[in-house]
This record gives structure tokens, C-alpha cells and sequence, in this order.
């Protein structure tokens, strides 16, 4: 019998995704298909597939490509105007992929479904940190109760089983994603340096002072895999972040150091209102430094940057569960931050 | 099992770091193990103890000269001063007695391994930069715990051996008679609060209730003390160590008293050295009344170090990421240390 497991990346065009999909592509005991509604440009040959989960009869067409399927890998999410709107197309998205891939795929084993910190009202105000998952839930709507209460309804009887990750904050090298922090920082650097203003914290003063947390797109990629094939995940829920915190007073110089730009103290602006009328400033920097040409809204999703910079409270979880069941990578937050601002740089993202 | 090639020196073996890591290292199987203390103690399974005052130049030469077998100083000695400037002349009288004494005579000497903690970071002082860093500034001196490490730092070039420094937080284990032993602060309060029948209440600062902190189990400071004392990556190199997780007393408060069966108050600033002096002949009487081991009032009291826990209202935690990438992986879950530790006081008798 092979050994050879078939990896789906639903959402795979997202900074989780696309990490997990190049990740997944240099281990030789993988295939990897991609899922999404388009197809992503990526460096190299992935096999795709190119579904709106939304739609069934889409779905439906095109669900005998993912009969190998074994694992899959659940990194979808469908922005809505409200917390309320978000639970049905999120959902929807789940179960929509679900129902009808349990008949198609015989060999599927576990279903890796990604959470974020808002399962515990990250979103919301202060809440009890260091968060643990056994903390218990807030009042709802969140998508993510929704999701998670259909997937253990739907496991009971299976043959497959189910693990939870929660990261926070994912960075990686991908661009096109609208929650990427690294390129939101980048991209308001860069405009702040073209107009001539020092670099401030752009969230609120108690930001600059709290605790954040960040997750590396590749250690969660690795989490990933590791939550894939260990046998004590099973049906479990897991915090997944660097390992260590930080506060953006401590971040901020070393970003500006890169940049070779002055510091100020923190300005509390709202990014979306603020960087709204930014796109010609953009394109001008693009033009000046030959970059890669792309425009500002493909790069940085300001209302992501303003909840991140907008959190003056602790923002923390506990992640001894996964450390004691054996995933033991760690990061240095800053030391990435920095990684990945060059990286971006060295691929003519940002200036 | 193997054949014991490494001699171990533990230096301060009767202190909760001491004990626990005599107790790590009698495990292991391929270490014998020397104890140093004053007060000396008995030997057990490659375990023999020396009583010697490391204060004394004289007394460390005699009594340490036949120890030439040494390959390892684990060094968790502590002398305690009333200032923070006191105690620099008699902390670093004690280490480089030990280590010229040693390397006069151990010429397989291979590691000295430096307990420090979170005063490197000025912690004691008050609200300092957090999380902590190995490679964060030193405060104003005085600090022991620097003056200690530049010692060894100066003195290692061309030496056989290397250092290393182990910074814990507040190390929670078992022991008696240790002036810094938060667990028993916390164990002996609760009996007494329920003898008196009063609901559990955090006797800290207000401002020390909602603050993070960590703590660092006994077991898991052995381990990554030997992890880091035999790890070549680790040479000359200080390591943070903590259990992994961070807590709030608010959290972590009502936990202990549902351990002890207690009801919680909201918390009342006092000192412990004032309202725990006069409590002597009750613990006498719960010795009698429970069957308890007689340990003396003063071996399970460090109230004035129970205070100062108390009153840090400020984030006090470091970050201990660096051993993690160096690759010690143990993590403990505080709130399963604490009510693991204080199920073994009961298992002992010390406690209720």
C-alpha cells in the first residue's frame, strides 16, 4: 500500500493557503491540489482546482477531480459587512464541500478546519488572555461556532477525523491576500516615506504598548501537516502561534531602521479612510523603483491592519497544548517581520 | 544502564533547585553526583553529599580537594542579604571559591553551569521591559547575578570548560527551609485561611491580580539545566527558562482555592511576614490535629518572599523562545504544576 497522502487546500490562494500549498509541494509523501474560485499566478506547477464553493452545482461538476483526496486543509473565508452576515456563506462554503466530497473521496482521513483568535472574541474588546482552548465561547454570532459544530456533527460515525487550528495573525510571503500584515506595514511605509512624514504607529496609543502575537505562515504550514498526520490531534483544538510575544513599541524602530526612515510617536488614523486615496501615490513609488506592478488594494487590506493596530488590550494565546503534543517549532516575531519585509523587497513587492 | 562517565557538583543542593536537580540527575544513570551545602545531608543511589561554608576559602580548598573526578559545577547557591549591594560581596565570594577550588584540582572540568533568574532584567526593581530578552541591556548595578556571569565570562578564554546561564523565573518545587519557595507560601496560607475558616483571598498588591506572570517548575529547570549544561550549541550562552505559558493570579487564584476547597474573596492587600508571624502555635496545633509532619514554623515560611511576588504589579515574564529553537521542547502547564505540587506537600505530610 503507498504511502502517498492527497492533500486539498480549500482557500488555497490566501497567505494560509499558498504557504501550505508550496510547503506541501517539496514533500515527497504529498500530492497537493489547490482549491478556489481563481486559480492563483504561483512560481510553480500546482494542480488546481478552481470551484466556488458557494455555488453546489459547481461543486457538484467538479467534485470527481478531488476523489484521492485524504486530507484537507480548510483555509476558505468570505468577507461580509457584519459578524452576523459572515456565519451562512461561511458555513455554507464548509458544508457545501463537505457533503458531497465524503462520497467522492473513500481515503479521506482528517479534515484540518483554521479558526483564528477571534473563537475567542479577539474581535470583540479585552478578553481573557492568554486564551486557552478550553476557554468557553462568547455570546454569538461567529462563523467559526458554526463551522466547528458542523464538523463535529458531521464526523460522528465517520471514518475521517478532525483537528483544529487556531493561528493569529498569519504572515507570509504571498501576495493578493487581504489579511497579510507584512505588506499593509510595507506598503504604509512606503507611502509614508514618499510624502515626506516619518514612520508612526498608525492604531491606537494603548496598541503600541499591548501584547500581540503573530504566526509564520510556514511554521503554520508545518503546523499544519503535523496536525495532518499525528494521531493525538485527532478531534482536537489547538493555539498555534510563533511561541512568543511582543509589543509594537518594541517592533516598530526595527521596522523603520529597514525602511531607513525617521520614527514618531504613534498617530491614531483609521487606514481604510486614510489610505483610501493613496492609489496614485502607489503607482508612482511602483514607477519609481520598477517594481512588480502591482496596485495598492492588491497588496495591503487596510480594515485588517486597522482591527491588528486597533487592539489595545492583550492579544494572547496559550499554546503549551500543542508545544506538550509535540509540534515544537518556534519563531522570533521580530526576526520574521524583518525576513519578510526583505523578501518582499528582494522580490520587487515594495521599495 | 550505563556506566556513570560524567561527576556532577551541585552547588546549593538543599535549595528547590538543588534537590530537584540532584533528583534529575540520579536518574539519568550516566552521572554521579556530588551535593555541596551547609547543612550536608545523606546519601542515597549516586548521591553523596559534602556539608562545606562556601564562604570560607579555606574550608572550600580542604573540603573539596579530593574531588578531582568533577566534570560538571551546577552552581544554585544563594546567600541572602538585607540590599541588593550586600549581596554581591558574599554570591560571588561563594562561586569563585567553588570554581578555584574545582578547577585546582578537576582537570576533566568540562562546564559551569550559572543559576541566575529574572533580576538580570531588573525585575526586582519594577516595571521593566517585558517579555524579556537574553540579549536585552543590563540594569544599574548592583546584580549579583551579572557580577557572577562577567566572572565567568573573563575566566573561561582558553579554559577546558564553558558556561552557561540559566535564567528561571519563580521556581515552584519541593523543599524545606527555602527562603524562596512560592508553592509553600501559597500551601501553608491556604491551611491556615481554611483552619481559620476565612474564604481565600489574594493577599498581593490590587495592581498584582491582573498582571502576567510565569513561573518555572522545578522538574523542567533540571532538565533544561542538564539539556543545556551537555548541549554543545548552548556554550557560553544564557538561557531564559520558563514553563511556556503566562497566567493572571485573577485566573490562577480561584483554581487554587477550589484545590483546597476554599471559597475566594476578592483579594486584601497584606503583608504575609506581618499576619503570618503570630501564626506559629496554630501551625503547631494543625501539626497535631492532621498528623503532620513536625517541620518547624520557620521550614515552610518564606513569607517576605511571598510578598514580593505578590506586589509585582507590573507584566514580570521573559521570553523563552531562544531554548525553545535551541531545541529544549518541555513544556509545563502552570496550573497542572501547581496542583501537582501541592498533591505531593499532601502526599507528604507537610500540608493538610
Amino acid at each position: 500500500m503507498s504511502n502517498k497522502k492527497t492533500a486539498l487546500v480549500v482557500g488555497g490562494a490566501g497567505v494560509i493557503g499558498r504557504n501550505l500549498v508550496n510547503f506541501l509541494a517539496g514533500q515527497p509523501e504529498w500530492e497537493v491540489i489547490g482549491l478556489s474560485r481563481n486559480k492563483p499566478e504561483l512560481g510553480k506547477k500546482v494542480r488546481w482546482s478552481q470551484i466556488d464553493l458557494l455555488d453546489q452545482s459547481d461543486v457538484a461538476a467538479k467534485i470527481g477531480d478531488l476523489s484521492e483526496v485524504s486530507h484537507v486543509f480548510f483555509a476558505a473565508y468570505q468577507p461580509r459587512p457584519t459578524y452576523a452576515e459572515e456565519v451562512k456563506p461561511n458555513l455554507e462554503m464548509l458544508r457545501n464541500l463537505l457533503a458531497p466530497l465524503q462520497p467522492a473521496a473513500p481515503n479521506l482521513k482528517r479534515i484540518i478546519l483554521n479558526e483564528g483568535v477571534k473563537a475567542y472574541g479577539v474581535h470583540l474588546g479585552p478578553f481573557k488572555t492568554p486564551a486557552k482552548e478550553t476557554d468557553p465561547r462568547h455570546l454569538p454570532p461567529n462563523f467559526y461556532y458554526a463551522q466547528e459544530d458542523h464538523l463535529k456533527q458531521e464526523q460522528i460515525g465517520k471514518n475521517w477525523d478532525y483537528t483544529i487550528l487556531r493561528p493569529d495573525v498569519v504572515c507570509g510571503f504571498s501576495v493578493g491576500s487581504a489579511m497579510n500584515l507584512p505588506l499593509i506595514i510595507a506598503t504604509y511605509a512606503a507611502i509614508s516615506r514618499e510624502l515626506g512624514v516619518p514612520l508612526r504607529f498608525p492604531g491606537k496609543v494603548g496598541a503600541y504598548q499591548a501584547l500581540a502575537q503573530v504566526t509564520d505562515a510556514t511554521l503554520h504550514a508545518e503546523a499544519s501537516v503535523w496536525a495532518a498526520v499525528t494521531p493525538s490531534a485527532k478531534n482536537e483544538i489547538f493555539n498555534v502561534t510563533n511561541g512568543d510575544f511582543f509589543r509594537w513599541k518594541q517592533l516598530w524602530p526595527k521596522i523603520a531602521e529597514l525602511f531607513d526612515m525617521p520614527i514618531a510617536e504613534p498617530q491614531t488614523i483609521s487606514l481604510v479612510n486614510w489610505m483610501a486615496d493613496k492609489g496614485p501615490v502607489w503607482d508612482a513609488i511602483v514607477a519609481k523603483h520598477r517594481l512588480q506592478p502591482h496596485k495598492l488594494e492588491q497588496l495591503a487590506g487596510w480594515k485588517f491592519g486597522d482591527l491588528v493596530f486597533g487592539s489595545d488590550y492583550d492579544v494572547m494565546s496559550d499554546t503549551t497544548k500543542i508545544r506538550q503534543h509535540g509540534f515544537h517549532r518556534v519563531e522570533a516575531s521580530d526576526i520574521m517581520m524583518i525576513r519578510l519585509l526583505k523578501e518582499f523587497r528582494e522580490a520587487a513587492v515594495i521599495p | 544502564m550505563s556506566t556513570p562517565n560524567k561527576v556532577a557538583l551541585v552547588v546549593g543542593a538543599q535549595g528547590v533547585i538543588g534537590r530537584n536537580l540532584l533528583d534529575h540527575l540520579a536518574t539519568l544513570g550516566d552521572w554521579n553526583i556530588v551535593g555541596l551545602s551547609r547543612r550536608g545531608g545523606k546519601p542515597a543511589n549516586r548521591i553523596r553529599h559534602i556539608a562545606v561554608d562556601l564562604l570560607d576559602q579555606d574550608d572550600c580548598r580542604e573540603k573539596l580537594n579530593h574531588l578531582a573526578d568533577v566534570t560538571h559545577i551546577f552552581y544554585a547557591a544563594y546567600q541572602d542579604r538585607p540590599t541588593w549591594a550586600e549581596l554581591v560581596a558574599p554570591n560571588l565570594a561563594m562561586l569563585t571559591n567553588v570554581v578555584e577550588a574545582i578547577e585546582a584540582v578537576a582537570h576533566r572540568l568540562q562546564h559551569i553551569s550559572l543559576m541566575q533568574g529574572y533580576k538580570v532584567y531588573g525585575a526586582h526593581l519594577g516595571p521593566f521591559k517585558t517579555p524579556a530578552r537574553e540579549t536585552d541591556a543590563y540594569h544599574m548595578p548592583p546584580e549579583f547575578n551579572v557580577d557572577q556571569q562577567v566572572f565567568l565570562e573573563c575566566r573561561q578564554p582558553g579554559k577546558t570548560w564553558t558556561w552557561s546561564a540559566i535564567r528561571p523565573s519563580v521556581v515552584c518545587g519541593f523543599a524545606l527551609g527555602n527562603p524562596m519557595n512560592l508553592a509553600m507560601v501559597i500551601a501553608v496560607y491556604a491551611a491556615v485561611s481554611k483552619q481559620l475558616g476565612l474564604p481565600l483571598r489574594f493577599p498581593g498588591k490590587p495592581g498584582a491580580y491582573d498582571k502576567l506572570l510565569e513561573m518555572t517548575d522545578a522538574g523542567l529547570l533540571a532538565r533544561a539545566t542538564v539539556w543545556a549544561a551537555t548541549e554543545q550549541r548552548c556554550a557560553n550562552q544564557a538561557f531564559n527558562i520558563n514553563n511556556g505559558d503566562l497566567f493572571r493570579w485573577s485566573e490562577m487564584w480561584p483554581k487554587i482555592a477550589r484545590f483546597f476547597e476554599l471559597e475566594v474573596a476578592p483579594p486584601l492587600p497584606m503583608s504575609l511576614a506581618a499576619v503570618m508571624a503570630d501564626k506559629e502555635p496554630l501551625w503547631t496545633a494543625m501539626i497535631a490535629k492532621y498528623g503532620l509532619e513536625p517541620n518547624p514554623y520557620r521550614d515552610v515560611s518564606s513569607w517576605r518572599f511571598g510578598d514580593f511576588v505578590f506586589s509585582w504589579d507590573y507584566d514580570m515574564f521573559a521570553d523563552g523562545s531562544k531554548a525553545r529553537r535551541f531545541g529544549f521542547h518541555d513544556h509545563v502547564e502552570t496550573e497542572a504544576m501547581f496542583s501537582n505540587i501541592f498533591s505531593d506537600f499532601r502526599r507528604r505530610r507537610i500540608i493538610p
